[in-house]
């Protein structure tokens, strides 16, 4: 059932309705009496039982935005328009409902008694019967977005003030301390007293790398008198590949990292750590934050960033542009495997992704618009809408990342060599046809006399000799007007099959007779200015003018092969053989058969894994399907997979349909049909790649119930029509002037320029009409004939002097890496706009809301030219960071998360939330500071963090002071806050402390280790190591539905939203963590080896190193004695407890609350 | 014998029991973590103790829930809902008989299948039940059976996580984490919502027991049938001496690193904690020990059934009723595994579901009548609930394939009226179509059972209140008593 498009239409229609009924609610007529009656007696009783709970003065927010509560309420109805079509009574949504229609069904807890539906039905039939009365007033509050924006801070420009006034003129390190110190004065407060350094050191430490110093780092720099000394480490630990593990992990938390879709069986996010990997060097990198953005939202749009290796690693011999790594971001979430309803879930996703774009860099709630306009902030239902567009402007693949530069510059260089090899052919073409063209005449006349003379030629002669004794009568003929016997031959010859052929190209000049000018009709011939119309035409891939080259990987070369295109074939024994594509398309490029995968990707489940379209993809535009049919016109053998509503899984009972996959032996076209039917009325598009080492072309998509014609260019190119009463020598004249535009027209071919490095925007999305003049079908019609008949033109002979493009090629070859990297990416789609849907609701679809950026941002006061997705092809995805840039949102979101790491709670605490129901910044003007500066510093990171290390607010002790009574939640930031540390960090120094942690960066993720109690389905296969191989967290694989279980008990967030702000929460299975679980025991252990292994040392000396390696600090006097004491207690100084004694200790230490709060 | 079990006689206060409980602390801790504020935002702050009992918004007929998770989705029209019409049609074109047919999971739509079981009227209410279930027929008079259930997903994984956090995707918190979260613990040595896992994690994973954007503290704790049920809760030590030294060593330096740093709550409350994590590991064994049940219990329960499975879900069912015992609040009973996949009988209907009752249905039985037996079938609810239904008509031959559009649920006790029949499907038992019941309805009426009122019953995440009921929610008025 086409319910998408009916559900249109049926928009549309009530759009018609509102505005009919608008008009007839203003003039209701007087009812009768006995109406009335009815209505009060038999109507009003049900309405009030029924349909007033929800739908009435009495709901504040009436379900759905509908009253029934006054006839002026059905007939101005809710948000699926009116509820009583007066016109056509029987059609209202309202007997709909009341009959449980496929919109909706009221009332929703039971279906009302037949008599009641009686009664309702023949009441809207009557016109609605209603007594007059004073109209009820409306009481909703009306969304007001302008004024919205204006009440609110968020949406207020960034503002630049003066640093703040203070009195104790020399605390402030850096300008951040004036405003902090500022406000502590303002209410007769002093800050905390400067920390001592081995704290500050373990702070700096935690807060930059999430490790530890270790001892002598500590006492290096307590004893360092230098007062830049922290300068230097603080310098030292952003260049620290590990910088990047700690401050990626924060970033992982917004963007929902994993490595799984979760669901049901867990598929696998194929090659997910690639995303996680790019974060970390990007933060290593320092990469300005407002091109981090841009490349997450677009990075395979933009200007490339090319990877550079690591200070001491040998540079990667492949240029690899990490931008198109940012676009991963996009397909981080949740997928599901088999949804019966495949619209509503691919709404689910988007919404997750606009969730996650919108408090990610603008900490905005847009989401809380899916259902209606955003209950609190200037967010209309639109503003959702539009920007859920930008998310299905596009689609999922795995790129070749490490190669897709390396083939991209290869493709270029060989299609350059390409072009230019058959520019010579074409050329040569010309050149040697021309003398031959300039004798057509006489060519034609000497046929035509020999023909009559009686020349005639077997059957099955190859080499045109004809039939004794035409050899004399040829002779003659070729003598006396000067031509080659042996082309007069082969002219005889095509003469006299074009004689016999109504389609031959010559067939009107061998019909007429030489003496007098054509008839006033001759034979049709389509006139150029015709279109050729194919109904459902959904891509032409070989028409020029329809340009859409949407592909992953040069597979199928730079683009496709347009009508008209001359191709250099290899005949037998390596002849070169000449044709013209006459229907052209995506043709596999075989130069790339050898393409492979480097060992360890991981693939998508099923059958789009097993496919493995990356690098060897190319694609139709969206389209919305009306018919049952999808087909393909192709050549060779082809995969197809239609990606309905972005859906990706197809595992699973359902869906299967999604895949066809047709070989074909011959050289032949096909028609393929791809049932689809069950997907009417949906959005889709194709993906297509070859099969194994066959050939593929793919030139048309059309959706149909029926198969489309054949393309058959009617007529031979030539312009007969116009030669009507013409001579038979102007018509010969024609057609030599026919054969020099078609031979001119093979050097000028292919006609596109080639594609800049990323797909240029499509156009033509869901034409429905063939874009392109039949004379070019005729055209290339001719054009083939022309070059397969060049033996006429005296080219029997003709090898094109072409050498060398076989040896280059196998030189590129040669240059080729074929194995490649995979990486999830977005690859540019055409521009498509999301339907408003009524509540949210995927089966209630309004009109189309065009993309663009948040509306409150324009009225919020700054001005700038609006994006307007009409002007873009493609999904404006780029343009749409330049807007989020320059609004006063990102700036400040991603400063106030800086400010949240290092200090505990973000100057606006609710750091994902800016809105109205997040909270107030604490400190407006620092705020806007930071936001201001982190700008003028060009978007530096790395500038905002040192300089925010730097300051003496960071420097604070964290000891209680008096100050705690006036400040008891420290709001004002009198002292630096307790922290303490995530799961991550916890592991992380576990392995650091006991001598463990392997610091290789990078790859692969180290499978989780399952326990008993991490069960269900898609369970891994198998078990990774306790100690995840000593990696840090960072790097332990993230399975949605087997998360690690100390990382959640320790808060790490279940990956789903955008967690800018982790819960710190204290629960048994914390305690039952460090005290019991054999990973812990198993560091604690080999801590206690490392601590033996240090060498003899005294027990002091080693209770004085642990404390330095733990805890960056030195043991007092009762804790070297208490600690002395449970050693002997555990029997330290007999041999055989020794050992045990010192594990139990260093267990111990683990547990003490010190261990996980950094001060 | 329990340390904060209901039956201590009580002349301490509420409050201060939780004072008590919190040591010391918690009052402090307590005034900032009223969960019903606006300004839970906050309630993640590290200091106090998440758990301590909340008062509830009005009286609680019950205190805890039993949820018996049926995974896979039983049929309804062959267990609590008999239709006479499938045996008329049986064997006719569904489309011809019903009408319009909804998409299904498998797209493979059979003819209309009667019940191969038959269905017998017990009690005084006359429940109809099927033979699947003879024992628990047998409390047809406890029974709130509901038969208008729907769900929005025809999946097992969206409708397990709509069934236990009222949002068709992954990240919510479960409905046990919102009752912790919303009433806290009355037990001090137990994690408030605890997942007895018979074997069968339900499709959509832990998730569907995760806390989601409440705190950690809330997540359900999954106790296994092993010899440590609960993840470390064995102490590795050789000796309970060994690991009392080591605590105590901790204490003392704890304590000293404290009196330098001055009062800091957060650090406190993780010392308190590791007090609870101690006695857990004494609690949850002396749990999981059913020695001292008696005999006659032990085999009322299916303990000494010759069927594995039966044995299984019983001891989970007693294990059910001593955790009640000791105040957990919220305990979620998953199937055993190897009846055939789940309730989910798209082939082999008659196996697959003769062995899923036969695992449950004396276990199930035996729960009601003890706990009522022990004068706590009143305060405790037990619901009986699978993600969705099955159709009517045939997959293939001998199966059933998901349907969410009606099905039947039943509760028992927490103040339930038991012997009632609530709702109505269909001549076919197809779609509901009297007194529909959502899920979040559901959600509504277990927590109204529990003194909570669903739409107060808040927590600020991303820019919303969030609710278990999200913006829906009815409570089930006609099956309270």
């Amino acid at each position: 059932m086409d319910r998408f498009r009916r559900l249109s239409l049926l928009w549309i229609v009530a759009f018609v309705m509102l505005l009919a009924s608008i008009s007839a609610a203003n003039e209701a007529p007087p009812f009768e009496e006995n109406s009335l009656e009815f209505f009060e007696k038999q109507v009003r009783p049900i309405l009030v039982a029924r349909c007033f709970e929800c739908h009435s003065v009495d709901k504040k927010t009436p379900k759905g935005g509908l009253r029934l509560d006054s006839r002026e309420g059905l007939l101005k109805g809710g948000d699926t328009g009116p509820a009583v079509d007066l016109e056509q009574p029987a059609d209202s949504l309202l007997v709909s409902s009341i009959n449980y229609g496929d919109i909706y069904q009221m009332p929703p807890k039971s279906k009302l008694p037949p008599e009641e539906i009686a009664i309702l039905t023949k009441w809207v039939e009557m016109g609605l019967p209603w007594p007059k009365s004073a109209a009820v007033a409306g009481t909703v509050k009306p969304f007001d977005l302008v004024a919205r924006a204006g009440e609110h801070w968020c949406w207020q420009p960034v503002k630049v003030t003066d640093l703040p006034a203070v009195k104790q003129a020399d605390w402030p390190a850096a300008a951040a301390d004036r405003f902090i110190l500022a406000a502590l004065e303002s209410r007769g407060l002093h800050p905390a007293p400067a920390v001592d350094k081995r704290t500050l050191l373990r702070r700096v430490y935690f807060d930059l790398v999430g490790l530890p110093p270790t001892p002598e780092e500590v006492e290096r720099f307590a004893q360092d008198p230098d007062p830049h000394a922290l300068e230097a480490i603080v310098d030292r630990l952003l260049n620290s590949i590990h910088f990047g593990e700690r401050w990626g992990r924060h970033w992982l938390d917004l963007t929902r990292y994993a490595e799984t879709r979760g669901h049901e069986f867990e598929p696998v996010i194929p090659n997910a750590w690639q995303f996680r990997d790019y974060v970390i060097r990007a933060l290593n990198a320092d990469v300005p934050f407002d091109r981090f953005l841009t490349e997450q939202l677009a990075g395979d749009l933009i200007e490339p960033r090319w990877r550079v290796a690591p200070p001491g690693a040998a540079p990667s011999a492949l240029p690899i542009n990490e931008a198109l790594l940012g676009t991963g971001f996009w397909f981080l979430g949740e997928e599901v495997h088999s949804p019966v309803d495949i619209r509503k879930d691919e709404t689910d996703r988007i919404d997750n992704r606009v969730d996650v774009l919108s408090k990610t860099f603008l900490g905005l709630t847009v989401g809380c618009a899916r259902c209606h306009d955003h209950k609190f902030d200037a967010i209309s239902q639109r503003d959702y809408y539009a920007l859920a567009g930008f998310a299905l402007s596009g689609s999922y693949r795995q790129v070749r990342i490490d190669t897709f530069e390396q083939h991209r510059q290869i493709a270029v260089q060989l299609d350059e060599k390409r072009r230019n090899a058959r520019q010579i052919v074409a050329q040569e073409l010309t050149d040697r046809a021309k003398r031959v063209l300039d004798l057509l005449e006489l060519y034609f006349q000497a046929a035509r006399q020999g023909l009559a003379e009686g020349i005639s030629f077997p059957d099955a002669a190859q080499d045109n000799e004809p039939i004794a004794p035409g050899a004399a009568i040829l002779q003659r003929l070729a003598d006396e007007h000067r031509l080659d016997a042996k082309l007069l031959a082969r002219w005889c010859r095509e003469w006299n099959l074009a004689k016999s052929d109504p389609a031959h190209p010559l067939h009107l000049l061998t019909a007429m007779d030489p003496a007098a000018p054509a008839a006033g009709t001759t034979p049709a011939s389509t006139s150029p200015e015709a279109k050729e119309v194919i109904p459902g035409l959904v891509a032409d891939f070989g028409d020029p003018d329809f340009v859409s080259p949407m592909q992953d990987g040069v597979s199928f070369g730079l683009r496709p092969v347009a009508r008209g295109d001359l191709s250099l074939g290899v005949g037998p024994a390596g002849t070169s053989l000449l044709s013209v594509a006459k229907i052209g398309g995506w043709e596999r490029d075989f130069f790339w058969k050898s393409l492979k995968l480097a060992g360890g990707m991981e693939l998508d489940n099923g059958t789009l894994g097993a496919w493995q379209f990356s690098g060897r993809m190319v694609r139709s535009p969206e389209f919305t399907l009306n018919k049952r049919h999808v087909w393909y016109l192709v050549r060779g053998s082809v995969r197809a997979y239609a990606s309905v509503n972005s859906h990706l899984i197809v595992v699973g009972p359902l869906h299967g349909a999604v895949f066809r996959e047709v070989r074909h032996n011959d050289d032949q076209w096909h028609w393929v049909p791809h049932d689809l039917s069950l997907y009417g009325g949906h959005r889709m598009h194709i993906e297509f790649a070859p099969v194994d080492e066959a050939p593929c072309t793919i030139a048309m998509v059309v959706q149909s119930d029926d198969q489309p014609k054949f393309p058959d260019p009617s007529g031979n190119g030539l312009p007969w029509t116009a030669l009507a009463g013409q001579s038979i020598k102007e018509r010969t004249v024609a057609f030599a002037g026919a054969i020099r535009t078609a031979a001119d027209s093979l050097r000028k071919t292919p006609l596109q320029a080639a594609p800049p490095q990323n797909a240029a925007p499509p156009q033509n999305a869901q034409a429905d009409v063939l874009p392109t003049v039949p004379s070019r079908w005729q055209q290339a019609q001719f054009a083939h004939w022309f070059v397969t008949h060049s033996s006429l033109f005296g080219l029997a002979d003709f090898q094109p002097s072409v050498t060398g493009l076989a040896e280059t090629e196998s030189d590129f070859a040669k240059q080729v890496q074929w194995e490649s990297t995979l990486a999830p990416a977005m690859l540019e789609g055409n521009g498509v706009n999301e339907f408003l849907l009524i509540r949210g609701n995927s089966n209630t679809p309004k009109e189309p809301v065009a993309r663009r950026f948040l509306a409150a941002v324009e009225s919020g006061g700054q001005p700038q030219g609006v994006f307007q997705s009409e002007t873009v092809a493609g999904s404006g995805r780029q343009e749409l960071a330049r807007e989020m840039l320059r609004s006063p949102l990102v700036s400040r979101v991603a400063v106030n998360r800086i400010w949240h790491h290092l200090f505990g709670r973000g100057i606006v605490p609710t750091v994902d939330n800016l809105g109205v129901l997040g909270r107030a910044p604490s400190h407006p003007e620092l705020l806007d500071y930071l936001a201001t500066q982190f700008v003028q510093n060009g978007w530096s990171t790395k500038a905002m963090i040192r300089s925010l290390i730097l300051s003496s607010t960071y420097q604070m002790s964290s000891h209680s002071t008096e100050a705690d009574t006036v400040d008891p939640d420290n709001a004002l930031w009198h002292r630096m806050p307790i922290k303490r540390l995530e799961g991550e960090a916890i592991r992380d120094s576990l392995l650091a402390v006991s001598g463990r942690l392997d610091r290789t960066p990078f790859g692969l993720s180290v499978p989780i280790h399952l326990t008993e109690f991490m069960q269900g389905r898609g369970r891994p296969g198998g078990s990774g190591p306790l100690d995840g191989n000593g990696r840090r967290s960072i790097y332990i694989s993230v399975r949605r539905n087997f998360l690690s279980p100390m990382m959640l008990a320790f808060d790490t967030p279940s990956p789903f939203s955008t967690v800018g702000r982790r819960t710190v929460s204290n629960v048994p299975a914390q305690a039952l963590i460090l005290m019991n679980d054999p990973f812990v025991i198993e560091q604690a252990n080999r801590w206690a080896e490392q601590v033996a292994a240090d060498g003899p040392q005294t027990v002091e000396q080693r209770l004085d190193r642990m404390y330095l390696t733990a805890f960056a600090r030195h043991p007092t006097p009762a804790e070297i004695s208490a600690a002395m004491l449970f050693l002997q207690a555990q029997g330290v100084s007999q041999p055989d407890q020794q050992r045990a004694a010192w594990n139990n200790l260093c267990h111990v230490m683990f547990n003490l609350k010190e261990f996980v709060f950094v001060e | 014998m329990f340390p904060c079990q209901r039956y201590l006689d009580q002349p301490i206060s509420r409050r201060a029991l939780l004072s008590q409980a919190a040591h010391g602390f918690g009052a402090v801790a307590l005034s900032t973590m009223l969960p019903h504020t606006s300004s839970s935002v906050m309630a993640a702050s590290p200091s106090g103790n998440s758990l301590a009992a909340q008062p509830t918004h009005f009286p609680a007929k019950a205190k805890q829930i039993i949820f018996l998770y049926m995974d896979g989705g039983p049929s309804q029209v062959d267990t609590f809902d008999p239709k006479p019409m499938l045996d008329r049609y049986d064997g006719r074109a569904p489309h011809e008989v019903i009408g319009k047919v909804e998409p299904t999971q498998f797209a493979s739509i059979g003819k209309i299948l009667k019940s191969p079981w038959k269905f017998r009227q017990y009690g005084e209410s006359g429940i109809p039940v099927s033979d699947l279930f003879p024992h628990i027929g047998s409390c047809a008079d406890d029974l709130a059976v509901v038969r208008s259930m729907v769900a929005p997903f025809s999946e097992h994984t969206f409708a397990n996580y709509f069934l236990h956090t009222g949002h068709g995707q992954q990240g919510r918190p479960s409905h046990g984490a919102w009752v912790s979260y919303g009433l806290g613990s009355e037990c001090d040595d137990l994690p408030a919502f605890v997942i007895l896992n018979g074997g069968l994690i339900p499709p959509g994973g832990m998730d569907c027991f995760g806390s989601g954007f409440l705190p950690a503290a809330y997540q359900g704790s999954v106790f296994t049938s092993g010899e440590a049920p609960v993840a470390n809760i064995r102490p590795t030590e050789k000796s309970r001496e060994l690991q009392e030294a080591k605590l105590a060593l901790m204490r003392r330096l704890d304590q000293e690193r404290l009196a330098q740093l001055g009062h800091v709550d957060a650090i406190e409350s993780a010392i308190a904690n590791y007090e609870l994590a101690a006695r857990m590991q004494t609690a949850v064994p002396a749990l999981m020990d059913l020695g001292s049940e008696t005999k006659e219990t032990q085999d009322a329960y299916g303990l000494n059934d010759e069927f594995p499975n039966t044995r299984t879900y019983g001891r989970q069912c007693l294990v059910a009723r001593r955790l009640v015992e000791r105040g957990v609040r919220f305990i979620e009973i998953t199937c055993p595994s190897g009846n055939g996949d789940r309730w989910d009988q798209h082939a082999g209907l008659v196996d697959g579901h003769t062995k899923n009752a036969r695992s449950v249905d004396k276990p199930i039985a035996a729960l009601i009548q003890d706990l009522k037996q022990r004068g706590l079938l009143d305060e405790t609810l037990i619901v009986w609930c699978g993600e969705f239904g099955r159709t009517p008509f045939a997959q293939g031959g001998d199966g059933r394939d998901h349907n969410p559009f009606g099905f039947t649920i039943w509760m028992a006790g927490g103040g339930t009226k038991g012997g009632t029949i609530h709702g109505a499907t269909d001549d076919f038992g197809y779609r509901s179509v009297e007194n529909k019941v959502e899920v979040h309805d559901l959600h509504a009426t277990m927590l109204h059972l529990l003194g909570v009122d669903h739409t107060r019953q808040t927590f600020r995440f991303g820019g919303r209140d969030m609710r278990l009921t999200d913006v829906h929610g009815h409570v089930v008025h006609e099956i309270l008593s």
